[in-house]
Order: C-alpha cells, then sequence, then structure tokens
C-alpha cells in the first residue's frame, strides 16, 4: 500500500503527505483468510488494525457481537485505549486485506510528534467512541459477573 | 588412570554446578521472570529483556581469576561495563530519549511543567527515608533518585555516588518502571475525586517550529547553569532535541533516536542485568533499596497529584489532576496511565497528549535533581 | 545511626529542602521563559502570526453496502440457517451461530453468515445479538 492510498482512508483524511508517511512507515499489510482470527479476546493489545477489505466480526464472551464491512473501519483499538488487551476476538467473515499497526511504534510515534498523535487518538475515538463504551461494558460486565442488560449506543 | 580422574575432578570443580550457591539459583530465577514479564507480558520488554538475559549471564558461577565474571578487571563484560560506572551510557540514552520527544505539548502548557517538578519530591523524599535507614548519604542520595523513576538518571547517578549499588538501585529502578500502571493506578484514585477525573483539558495552542528550537538552548542554557553537575545529562537530551527540531540535521537525530539508543540500550541492560551477581546483589542493602524504591514511585505520583490539585485552587483553568502522575518521568508508560484512569470515567476524555507534558518535563526535573545531589555530595 | 538523628546529623533536610527549591526554580523560571516564546518569536519576525485555515474537509462518501439481490444462493443459505435459528430463538448470538453451523458441518460458515447478513437476513437489534429477517 502507498502513503498516498493510505491517505484516502477516512482515518487519515485531513493529515499531511509527510504525516502518513510517517504512519505509513510502522504499518505492515496483512492478508486473513475466512474463520481467521486477527486478535482473541484477553490478550495484550499489541497491534491494531485498519480493514482495507473483507468482513469481520468483534464477539465478546457474553455472546455479544458486531459486524465490520467498510474498508477504513478499525479494531484492536485496545491498543491505545484501556484496558490495554484485546476486549473481543475478530474474526474474518471472509478473506480480506488488513493494514496493522504496532501498538508499541504508534506510541513511539505518538510521543514523538504531539501534533500528529493528538490527530490520530482524536479520528480513532471519533471512529470507535461508541464502540468504546461498548466493548468496556462488555469487558466490566464480565468481570464483575453482571446480568444486567446494556444497550449499544449507534 | 589417575591423571583422567583427577583431570575430570578438576573439569567438574570449574563447572558451574560445583561453583554455585543459592544465591545463584535466585538470581537466575529473578532473571528467568525477568525475561518472562518481558516476552509473556509485555512489560517494558526493551528493558526487561536484556536485564534479565544480563541477570543470567552474572550469575553463572565462574572460576575467579579467568577474567570472565564482570567484576574482574579483564574480562570483556568489564569493558562493556565500563560504560555504566563510567557514566557514559545514560547520557547517549538521553539523547536518543531528546532525539524522539516532541516537546511542544509542554511548551503549549508551561504549568504543567510544574507537575514535573513536584514529582520529584519523591526523589528527596526517599533520601531522607534512606538516611533514616542507616544508609550513608552518597548512597542515600542514589537510591533517592529511583523516585525520579528514569532508570538512566538512577544509573549515572550511582556510578558517580554509589558505584556499588548500581545493580540493585538499576533494578528496582526499571523493575517499578515496568510497574508504573499497577502502581500509580491505586494512588489516583485514592487522591481524586470522580468529579476531578472527569475534568477535561483545553485544546492547547499550536507551537511553532521556531519555538521548538529555541526551546532545547534555552532550557539547557537555564538548567545548566542553575545545576551544572546536570550537565552530562541535560546537554545530550537538549542537543538530541535540537537534532529534532532543527530538521537540518534529521539524519543525525534519526541515528541518535534509533540505531544509537538501542545499542546503549542493549549494552546498558546486559551489563547492569550481569552485574547483579548473587554474592553481591543479594544483601540486606538491596531489600531496603526495593522497600525505599517501591515507596519512592508512591510518593512520586502522589506529590504531583496533589500539586495538580493545589494549581487547581488558584487556577481559573482547571487541571485534571491525574496529570500529577504523569510528573513521574517513566515515559511515554506515566502517561498512558493517565490516559487509563481517566477513560475509567469518560472514554471521550483524551488525556494522553496532555500528561505528555508533565511527563517530559520530570525528566528534566529528575535530571536535574541528580546534579543537584551530585553537587551536594561532592 | 537510624531514624531522625541520621537524618539531621547528615544534613538530610536541608538538602532536601534546598534540593526540592531548586528544581523548583528551574523549572518555574523555565516555563515562565517558555510562556515569553511567543513574544519573543512576534519581536523577532516583527508581524502577527497569523492564524492558518484549516483545509476544508472533502466530503467522503462511503461506500455503499450493496443488498445482493436475493439469488439462489441466498435462499440455500436461508434454508440451511433456518433451523438453526429456530433452534436457537431470537435474539441469537452471531458467534453462536457460527459455532454451531461448524458443528453441524455447513460448508463455511463464515461467508455464508457474511452473505446474509449483506442481505439483511441478518440484522443486528443494537444490543448486540441479532435477529432473523428472512420471508
Amino acid at each position: 500500500m502507498t502513503v498516498e492510498e493510505l491517505q484516502e482512508l477516512d482515518l487519515f483524511k485531513g493529515l499531511s503527505h509527510s504525516e502518513v508517511a510517517q504512519i505509513h512507515a510502522i504499518s505492515k499489510t496483512a492478508r486473513v483468510n475466512e474463520g481467521e482470527s486477527l486478535f482473541e479476546m484477553g490478550n495484550p493489545a499489541h497491534t491494531f488494525f485498519v480493514i482495507l477489505s473483507g468482513d469481520y466480526m468483534i464477539y465478546f464472551s457474553d455472546g455479544t457481537a458486531y459486524t465490520l464491512h467498510q474498508r477504513g473501519e478499525i479494531t484492536g483499538w485496545s491498543t491505545v485505549v484501556r484496558p490495554y488487551q484485546y476486549t473481543g476476538t475478530a474474526v474474518a467473515l471472509t478473506n480480506g486485506e488488513v493494514l496493522a499497526f504496532d501498538g508499541s511504534e504508534l506510541l513511539r510515534l505518538v510521543q514523538g510528534d504531539a501534533v500528529l498523535g493528538d490527530k490520530i487518538m482524536a479520528k480513532v475515538y471519533s471512529k470507535v467512541g461508541e464502540r468504546i463504551a461498548f466493548a468496556q461494558s462488555r469487558s466490566s460486565e464480565n468481570a464483575s459477573s453482571n446480568n444486567n442488560e446494556l444497550s449499544m449506543e449507534e | 588412570m589417575d591423571d583422567i580422574l583427577k583431570l575430570f575432578a578438576d573439569f567438574w570443580s570449574n563447572t558451574g554446578f560445583a561453583l554455585a550457591d543459592y544465591r545463584y539459583i535466585i538470581m537466575i530465577a529473578v532473571g528467568l521472570t525477568f525475561i518472562y514479564l518481558g516476552i509473556a507480558k509485555h512489560y517494558e520488554p526493551l528493558l526487561l529483556v536484556p536485564i534479565g538475559f544480563g541477570i543470567l549471564m552474572g550469575n553463572i558461577p565462574v572460576f575467579k581469576g579467568l577474567g570472565l565474571a564482570i567484576y574482574e578487571d579483564n574480562s570483556v563484560l568489564h569493558y562493556l561495563y565500563f560504560g555504566v560506572t563510567s557514566g557514559v551510557y545514560p547520557p547517549l540514552i538521553f539523547l536518543g530519549i531528546g532525539a524522539m520527544t516532541d516537546f511542544s505539548t509542554m511548551l503549549a502548557r508551561p504549568t504543567l511543567m510544574l507537575l514535573g517538578a513536584a514529582a520529584q519530591m519523591g526523589v528527596f523524599l526517599t533520601f531522607l527515608g534512606a538516611l533514616a535507614l542507616g544508609f550513608a548519604p552518597n548512597d542515600a542520595a542514589s537510591i533517592g533518585i529511583i523516585g525520579g523513576a528514569d532508570g538512566p538518571t538512577a544509573i549515572f547517578l550511582s556510578a558517580k555516588l554509589a558505584p556499588d549499588l548500581i545493580g540493585p538501585i538499576a533494578i528496582a529502578a526499571y523493575s517499578y518502571m515496568a510497574l508504573v500502571p499497577v502502581i500509580q493506578p491505586p494512588i489516583m484514585r485514592l487522591l481524586t475525586t470522580r468529579q476531578e477525573r472527569l475534568i477535561h483539558m483545553e485544546e492547547a495552542r499550536e507551537v511553532s517550529k521556531l519555538e521548538k528550537i529555541i526551546f532545547p538552548i534555552v532550557g539547557f542554557l537555564l538548567c545548566c547553569f542553575l545545576a551544572p553537575a546536570a550537565l552530562p545529562l541535560l546537554g545530550m537530551l537538549f542537543f538530541g532535541n535540537l537534532l529534532k527540531e532543527c530538521v537540518v540535521a534529521e539524519r543525525l537525530a534519526q541515528t541518535a533516536r534509533t540505531a544509537l539508543i538501542d545499542i546503549v540500550t542493549i549494552l546498558l541492560g546486559i551489563t547492569v542485568g550481569a552485574s547483579t551477581q548473587g554474592d553481591v546483589f543479594l544483601t540486606a542493602s538491596s531489600v531496603g533499596i526495593f522497600i525505599l524504591g517501591a515507596g519512592s514511585f508512591g510518593v512520586a505520583t502522589a506529590s504531583g497529584v496533589i500539586f495538580a490539585k493545589i494549581i487547581n485552587l488558584f487556577s481559573k483553568a482547571k487541571i485534571n489532576p491525574l496529570l500529577g502522575a504523569a510528573g513521574v518521568s517513566a515515559v511515554p508508560d506515566s502517561a498512558r496511565v493517565v490516559q487509563m484512569v481517566g477513560q475509567e470515567e469518560d472514554p471521550g476524555n483524551f488525556l494522553l497528549m496532555h500528561a505528555m507534558a508533565p511527563n517530559v518535563s520530570g525528566v528534566i526535573g529528575s535530571a536535574v535533581a541528580a546534579g543537584v545531589l551530585w553537587s551536594f555530595m561532592n | 545511626m537510624y531514624g531522625l538523628e541520621a537524618i539531621s546529623h547528615h544534613n538530610g533536610w536541608a538538602i532536601s529542602i534546598v534540593g526540592i527549591l531548586i528544581v523548583f526554580t528551574g523549572l518555574v523560571t523555565l516555563s515562565l521563559l517558555i510562556r515569553l516564546f511567543p513574544n519573543i518569536i512576534a519581536l523577532i519576525e516583527g508581524k502577527e502570526q497569523s492564524k492558518t485555515q484549516p483545509e476544508p474537509q472533502k466530503e467522503h462518501t462511503q461506500p455503499k453496502t450493496q443488498k445482493p439481490a436475493i439469488n439462489n444462493s441466498i435462499k440455500e443459505a436461508v434454508r440451511q440457517y433456518q433451523h438453526l435459528i429456530s433452534w436457537m430463538g431470537e435474539p441469537f448470538s452471531l458467534p453462536r451461530l457460527i459455532e454451531l453451523a461448524e458443528k453441524r458441518g455447513l460448508v463455511r460458515p463464515h461467508s455464508t453468515i457474511n452473505q446474509l447478513i449483506h442481505a439483511s437476513v441478518i440484522q443486528p437489534d443494537d444490543k448486540g445479538f441479532f435477529l432473523w429477517h428472512a420471508r
């Protein structure tokens, strides 16, 4: 994937070419096959993913789930959001391609450029804000064995 | 036949199996634990894996006099250890840190620097605690700097003031740095209310390129005029930052923050680890150092948080007091902890970038504190 | 010598107080100087810094998820999964559906279920579970 192609993704729109180039330097493209897991619940969150193609399901230990189908969607954002371990398991519903970012490299990038770090973090939260609350509620619910229903905000 | 048996006996008596005692076994277990924490749990792997393996290397029982052990003058490890004992490695690491750190969040909101200063209370209170426990002043100062939560600074000061304690001080400092996500959150929650944790920080102003270039020069001159003993550390820190910000020396900055810092980290980690030989490391004073080290991190965290609350009494623009915990200069882990605790209350509260300000000022503060202590002890 | 006596003997109180004062003085002075940076730069440059206009954000259109026409493969998938859904009840858990489909030996359950989602046969209920809308 080129820097220009990366710039077209919604997550990186508004960033300058040099900023996207920095991000490009820490990203890797990976192919996934149908049924393959991107990450598993409970594991330390070291990589976050941007979907390039394919369809994915993220599910939690209580059986709830949501699906991602759009190019540019993000998953594995527990790398940058508490509790810093994956709160769900991501499975590919179809063959596809993802862009993988190592969490520690991303943190290094954020440390080295506050403005870029701010932009990236704001974009991540704007894209996944509702899902953070949902996933964290699943995480705390499972931890406390609470059976109350929680609503997922769209 | 007797000669053969004698040779075997001599060989056996020189093996680690014959020379080992329980202290080496304990330290090997410690080394394995560090490696496990680094690889399996991803706790500061860039530090714990070299240190852990260094502990293994340093605790292979060897026959003294063959030039193998780290404390023997003509051994390879001893030559590599020179960078630690002479205080060469820490400034080189600071060069890399300066070359990779963006100070703009601190420049945009200079008030947050005071949180980094407040967290250095941990250094001086630990110094008092070490004196109270019977440590000599030089040793107490070296132990106190653990509260600065800065591994290179702790090693630098120990090398100057208490070379015999480099091993336990470094191990304590790096262990607690790796445990920052465990140590800090309970203290932060205890000292803040939910309302305080929900405070959103105002968006920081944009910092110009020229400011980012002027800052390392002004910062270096001011801090080193005030505390000349901090020159090796702060000089390299600000030099590295200038290389980064001036852009024209980007190649040098790139080397400093990648190859150079990685090489020095490897050598420092492995030799510090190797210096923790069982017979040297497992002493009552090491236990005291570990206890004081844990206390120092707690005190530093509490000092930063409390100071932020004090600032809020006088300031119209409120600071989220959690940012005080980021004054503990374990960069960027304590900033990340602030983000984590803040998000427990409000997932939309982005504190990470704001927390970087006290975090990086804590690096400067701990280096100044080290310089001050070194000059007092001399 | 231990305790407060040791601290006093080694001048610990004075060292600590003076030390922390020096650290504070240094960082306070630095922060005050930093506050002056914009003014100093403005003086050097001799002009007001102009505010930069944010770049107009181009509207991006999300690619529309095309609902595939209900074709034979969808009908076949509906037929295969209807029984499972009846057995599970609604709303149902999507990962559980996949698990059961695998156990029943249904071919490629992941992509099949994905097809059903795209065809709006399987739809989320906004609470993390899913509903069956086959007609």
